[in-house]
């Protein structure tokens, strides 16, 4: 997709790749100039990650992201706060930021910047989980159905299409009022609502694999079904399944702070991104901006580094089929 | 075409039942079932019983989702126990003034993104391309409810431009009466699916204009303008129809939260209240309908697109 079909001509400038490794020359062999040096690029791989590396603003997502998961997990051991005792922090209700509290408190009395921390941890660790869960039973189920095609293809299909004309925000809020609160559940709900998307992907992908030579040989010479599927279908789909997992984090972490925002997320003391700007957003009138903007900044630029290495990987993976 | 009508109008039936299952299985899956999400979770085990008997829920699985799914197709779908509200006139009150706001912005956010996903195809791969490019990822990437948050807590309480909530018995027309208060959630909403359109438009566009036809329409002397409105867009925008189909779900998502931020009565507002009611019929008959205007908005879209389309008008 995309607009990437006009202009390239001109800008297809081609790379120098691991020139002095020497590296099994794997596919890639464009145009060779006349009379000059030869062209050598790496693996698939590599060629991928040097596309990576080009996106400047998809390396200064990884960092940021890498910065954050230490900011929420070793943050904690660095900076003391008291996050649990809700009678302690009693004391401390809606304070501005000041010294000892360099984010101020929210409404209860925690302090925000260890809030975030801890918040952190929740949405993210939500975040990434339940994007694993959906894109492994999306596959799977995406896989098989492509795969034996016919009735069970269309049973299969037909439970997605179901599931997916159900908005899913409707669909966590009734099935979040059933379940208890805590933040494994919403893994498991969130990532065993949201693969369906992932299952259509890897559908279309199967469809046309399924047909290729290298998976006909696996046939002839006596593999299984099974092996046919797992050992060389799914893994020739990699690009598609790590582009949709690396959007469903966002989506999720977006999925459990939506939830929060509502008063449905995790329950206090536990607590979210979503649900910390849910405390916030209640005394809204009374200018307590420390309690909503410093979130809104981390949930934006979390989610947003989160689609920006999406995006970037989406070309890297392009390039493998673009350039071949 | 009839064909095809036919075959998705099936789909389409088979959608709907489906989702009425899960409606029905997320009401079987509550603890205390049925008599609990009818008559509150405090309902007494005796009462329980008479409601159960009332209700034909001693009847086997299937019968009762049978008689679950008649009874949802005649508009009963029972008394909410909180309100004492007929549950059916309740959302279908809920849903119209929802679709209003959802309506609204998905019109305006063509409105605003076609011209702009035009002007970046023309403008390809130029500053202003990118830039308009990065401005839209970062709509893309805001949560609404962040969005919402700042514009509420920034243009509405700090500046007082706007009204930071809406008349809590504005009804399906007050959109038109008193359009003020409702800027901010439509302008919200609209932002959100901006992104979409714009991205949809533009590549749609860039597809299409390396085309034969376009070839063929230059060669012939047709000007620039000529071969990017009449041949080039028409054929681009055709699409477009599935896309608002497909766009409905996320569209009610963002309407919830909208809702609740500003107060505004429809489907969301109704969902996130009655959970908090644990006034759980309702909750699941909000998702039903949601699920069930979902399904009509693609089934219409899906028509409306071969109609329009001789490919598959005349193909199948």
């Amino acid at each position: 997709m995309g607009g990437g079909g006009t202009g390239l001509g001109a800008e297809e400038t081609f790379q120098y790749i691991g020139e002095e490794t020497q590296s099994a020359p794997v596919g890639i062999q464009d145009g060779l100039p006349e009379g000059g040096e030869i062209q050598q690029s790496g693996t698939v791989f590599r060629l991928m990650l040097s596309v990576f590396v080009e996106n400047k603003a998809a390396v200064f997502a990884v960092g940021f992201l890498i910065f954050m998961i230490g900011f929420c997990w070793i943050g904690p051991l660095l900076y003391h706060s008291n996050q649990t005792n809700a009678a302690a922090a009693g004391n401390f209700v809606n304070l501005p930021p000041q010294k000892g509290f360099p984010l101020g408190t929210d409404s209860a009395g925690f302090d925000i910047l260890g809030r975030l921390m801890y918040g952190g941890q929740i949405s993210m660790e939500v975040g990434f989980a339940a994007a694993l869960l959906s894109s492994l039973v999306g596959t799977t189920w995406g896989v098989i159905a492509g795969f034996f095609s016919g009735a069970t293809d269309s049973v299969m299909m037909r439970i997605v299409d179901v599931m997916l004309s159900i908005p899913a925000l409707y669909l966590l809020i009734a099935v979040s009022t059933i379940v208890p609160k805590t933040a494994t559940m919403y893994i498991l709900i969130l990532g065993l609502l949201s693969w369906l998307v992932a299952s259509r992907l890897m559908r279309g992908e199967t469809l046309t694999l399924k047909t290729r030579d290298f998976v006909q040989a696996v046939r002839s010479m006596g593999g299984t079904r099974k092996r046919m599927m797992f050992r060389h279908i799914v893994p020739n789909s990699v690009g598609t399944i790590a582009v949709y997992t690396t959007f469903a984090v966002s989506d999720n972490i977006i999925a459990l702070a939506s939830l929060s925002f509502i008063g449905l997320g995790v329950q206090s003391p536990q607590t979210d991104w979503g649900g910390m700007l849910y405390t916030g957003s209640q005394y809204i009138f009374d200018g307590y901006w420390w309690q909503v903007f410093p979130v809104c900044i981390v949930l934006t630029a979390v989610v947003m580094s989160v689609n920006f290495i999406g995006d970037a990987m989406r070309d890297a993976f392009e390039v493998r089929l673009q350039r071949r | 075409m009839a064909g095809y009508i036919i075959r998705r109008l099936l789909q389409a039936v088979i959608v709907v039942i489906g989702v009425v299952f899960i409606t029905f299985m997320l009401i079987k899956l509550l603890p205390g079932g049925q008599c609990a999400a009818a008559l509150g979770p405090k309902a007494n085990p005796h009462n329980c019983k008479i409601y159960n008997h009332d209700n034909g829920l001693d009847k086997p699985f299937f019968v009762q989702f049978w008689i679950y799914l008649t009874n949802v197709l005649r508009g009963n779908m029972g008394y909410s126990y909180k309100t004492g509200q007929n549950i059916f006139s309740a959302i279908t009150g809920a849903m119209a003034r929802s679709a209003m706001l959802v309506l609204t912005s998905i019109v305006l956010s063509f409105m605003i993104g076609i011209p702009i996903g035009v002007w970046q195809a023309m403008k390809r791969n130029t500053w202003i391309d990118h830039s308009v490019t990065a401005l839209m990822f970062f709509f893309y990437s805001v949560p609404i409810f962040v969005s919402g948050t700042i514009a509420i807590y920034w243009l509405a309480d700090k500046l007082g431009y706007f009204p930071s909530s809406v008349d809590p018995n504005a009804g399906v027309l007050t959109i038109f009466e008193s359009p003020k208060q409702f800027i901010l959630p439509v302008a919200l909403l609209t932002l959100a699916g901006l992104a979409g359109v714009t991205r949809y438009v533009r590549s749609s566009l860039l597809d299409n204009l390396v085309q034969d036809y376009v070839r063929t329409a230059r060669a012939k002397g047709a000007s620039n303008t000529r071969v990017l409105f009449r041949h080039a867009l028409r054929n681009a925008l055709l699409p477009m129809i599935t896309f608002v189909g497909l766009s409905i779900p996320a569209l009610f998502g963002g309407a919830l939260i909208i809702e609740v931020l500003f107060g505004f009565q429809g489907m969301g507002m109704l969902t996130v209240n009655s959970t908090l009611n644990a006034d759980y019929l309702v909750v699941v008959g909000a998702t039903l309908f949601a699920g069930l205007a979902t399904a009509i908005g693609s089934l219409v879209a899906d028509i409306l697109y071969a109609t329009a389309d001789p490919r598959i008008r005349l193909g199948a």
